[in-house]
């Protein structure tokens, strides 16, 4: 790159919107000042009807620490992660918590992990896997699962438990990893649920491989 | 849900008045909010801006004015101009410390981004926290630094009130590679080496805890002193004890000397490590030897993420000699959260900052606590540790000399 700056380049109209030439507000200041006073009233009433929209008819935003910034952004304005024009990254669009595990069939050492998805574009999730020697795992549904937002999913993924003895029972930070899929392409992300999913899971394995199922005829 | 769909209201409605506010008063010729005043107030900014990891505090400082740059051309606190000043730690605890010192005494430091290495981060919380000033690091990885010393057995104790970050710890980041390179890659045996640092200890210490707790074999481990160049007698014991690969936490002055050595030795598998090998430098110093080698950093790939697209546009069309390499945006994401913080404290005071540059100081810190903003990195805020609530880390595989992303996972601890 060398020194020579690139001034000649646009630059970008978020980061660094003030330009040499004049700008906005340059350009408001030359306008008569009547003009000025019922454009600023137009905007004060599309804000108003922006804001009661808000109130009474948009759709729930996902469930994201995010969702409502209270300082004014400065690469994207505020909202415009709610409802972004084009499809983000799946990886920045889903939002995927742990919700629990259910233990299922003892004999065949099952259980289910149940997902919560949300997503601030729309994807499908179309594959979950942990890449445990001694696990399978699943999504229950024939198909992928779409998610929209404000529509929210819960999703639930089989487990079965292939090999007792190539289970590692006191991993700190077990992780899915789940398949997110939209315009953008697919894109796998580990989900790293934390202690309650480790607690969880071991609390499973423990369970499933215990003394009380081991003699079970599909003992591996 | 009522209360969000207020909040939303408010939001929208302050958004608006805050462009209305904007373009009204430009007749009036006054910068400085209601009263008129315009005052400039000075970030302070640490970084090894010299030495073996100045191609990361070299992205770090560029970043950062970048963002005041940016703050100062759309005036984004009315009335305040902001400017940074960047101060050389070369990496070391002790001229941070000095340097931490030095901001606090000037009255016109509101707040200082940095540093880089957790060392010198830890060194320098005692003073900020003093002074009542906010310090947020956009590269320190190292747990206790918010979660206090007892934070591997859950206790976790927020040692200063001052003290945030935009990086994620390195609580996950050895674990993670640990799942990845045992469960994926399928490689059993590892060679632990660390560099004696808060950080690389730390980091190596998370990693072999997960790696023994999947199954995996700890075949040797070692120390290096990350000052030396030379780590020929290291790399002939690691040959030796034939691991399918080598961990190192450190950082990429001495990381990469020591992977090519190792592999010359004879070591067959990759060498893998953390954020602080996540650098182009890694690869310039290990050459060939590079090829194949991991590590595991903060945050997403930045192509990932529209808003760091335009952070790389803007950083480009600025000119800067040294690219931002793997801290910038988190850079320009603390950079700008310090001037949330002031905006915020602007807005609570009518629009006027307090006189006091103490009492400034303890409300900005204060206001730091509750800034969000969709930052270069994702959505920028804080927990009730200081840590930054975007949890995400990436592991990056060195292929055809260039750091590649080749897993991402978002993590809830």
């Amino acid at each position: 790159m060398g020194a020579a700056r690139h001034r000649d380049e646009a630059e970008p109209d978020v980061l660094a919107s003030g330009r040499e030439g004049p700008g906005v507000r340059e350009r408001w200041d030359a306008l008569p000042a009547l003009l000025r006073r019922g454009v600023l009233g137009s905007a004060a009433l599309a804000l108003l009807a922006a804001g009661g929209y808000a109130v009474a008819g948009q759709p729930g935003p996902p469930a994201t620490p995010h969702a409502a910034p209270s300082a004014s952004s400065e690469p994207q304005d505020t909202g415009a992660s709610l409802h972004p024009p084009h499809p983000q990254h799946p990886a920045q669009a889903a939002r995927i918590t742990f919700r629990g595990i259910e233990l299922g069939d003892r004999r065949r050492r099952t259980f289910t992990i149940g997902l919560h998805a949300a997503a601030t574009s729309p994807l499908r999730l179309t594959r979950v896997r942990q890449n445990y020697e001694g696990l399978r795992v699943g999504l229950a549904s024939p198909g992928p699962v779409s998610v929209r937002p404000g529509g929210a999913k819960h999703v639930e993924v089989t487990a079965k438990i292939t090999s007792c003895d190539r289970l590692p029972l006191r991993a700190r930070s077990p992780f899915l990893d789940v398949t997110l899929s939209n315009e953008m392409g697919p894109f796998e992300l580990s989900v790293i649920p934390g202690e309650r999913y480790t607690r969880a899971l071991t609390h499973a394995f423990r369970t499933l491989c215990g003394p009380s199922v081991a003699d079970s005829p599909e003992n591996p | 849900m009522r209360h969000r769909s207020l909040l939303i209201l408010t939001t929208a409605v302050a958004a608006g008045s805050l462009t209305l506010t904007a373009c009204g008063s430009r007749g009036d010729n006054s910068g400085g909010g209601s009263s008129g005043d315009t005052k400039t107030l000075t970030i302070g900014l640490d970084a090894p801006l010299t030495g073996d990891l100045s191609a990361l505090g070299q992205g770090i400082k560029n970043s950062a004015d970048l963002a005041v740059k940016t703050a100062n051309k759309k005036k984004t606190v009315e009335g305040v101009t902001f400017k940074l000043e960047a101060l050389d730690d070369a990496g070391q605890p002790a001229s941070g410390q000095t340097n931490a010192t030095k901001f606090v005494a000037d009255q016109k430091v509101v707040g200082a981004v940095g540093p880089l290495n957790s060392n010198v981060g830890q060194s320098m919380q005692k003073v900020f926290d003093k002074a009542g000033m906010v310090e947020v690091s956009p590269a320190n990885t190292a747990p206790e630094l918010t979660q206090g010393t007892a934070w591997r057995s859950g206790k976790k104790e927020r040692p200063f009130k001052t003290y945030f970050r935009t990086s994620t710890t390195d609580a996950i980041q050895g674990p993670y590679a640990a799942q990845y390179m045992y469960n994926e890659k399928k490689l059993k045996k590892v060679y632990v080496i660390d560099d004696k640092k808060t950080y690389g200890k730390g980091l190596a210490a998370t990693f072999r805890d997960e790696f023994e707790k999947l199954g995996g074999k700890v075949v040797g481990t070692d120390h290096v002193d990350p000052k030396e160049k030379d780590f020929n007698a290291v790399a002939n014991k690691v040959a030796k004890a034939k691991p399918d690969f080598v961990y190192y936490g450190g950082e990429y002055p001495a990381g990469a000397p020591l992977a090519d050595q190792a592999k010359k030795a004879g070591l067959k598998g990759p060498v893998v490590g953390g954020d602080a090998l996540f650098s182009a430098e890694y690869v310039k110093l290990a050459k060939k030897n590079s090829e194949g080698d991991i590590a595991s950093s903060v945050g997403a790939p930045l192509e990932s993420l529209d808003s760091a697209k335009t952070f790389m546009k803007a950083y480009k069309a600025a000119g800067y000699k040294l690219p931002y390499e793997a801290y910038g945006g988190y850079a320009y994401d603390a950079t700008w959260a310090i001037i949330q913080a002031v905006k915020a404290v602007a807005e609570k005071n009518d629009g006027k900052l307090p006189g006091d540059m103490n009492e400034t100081r303890e409300q900005v810190a204060e206001a730091m606590q509750d800034v969000k903003f969709d930052g270069v990195s994702g959505a920028v805020g804080f927990d009730e540790y200081g840590d930054t609530t975007n949890k995400q880390l990436s592991l990056y595989e060195v292929k055809d000399g260039k750091h590649t992303p080749v897993k991402t996972g978002t993590f809830k601890d």
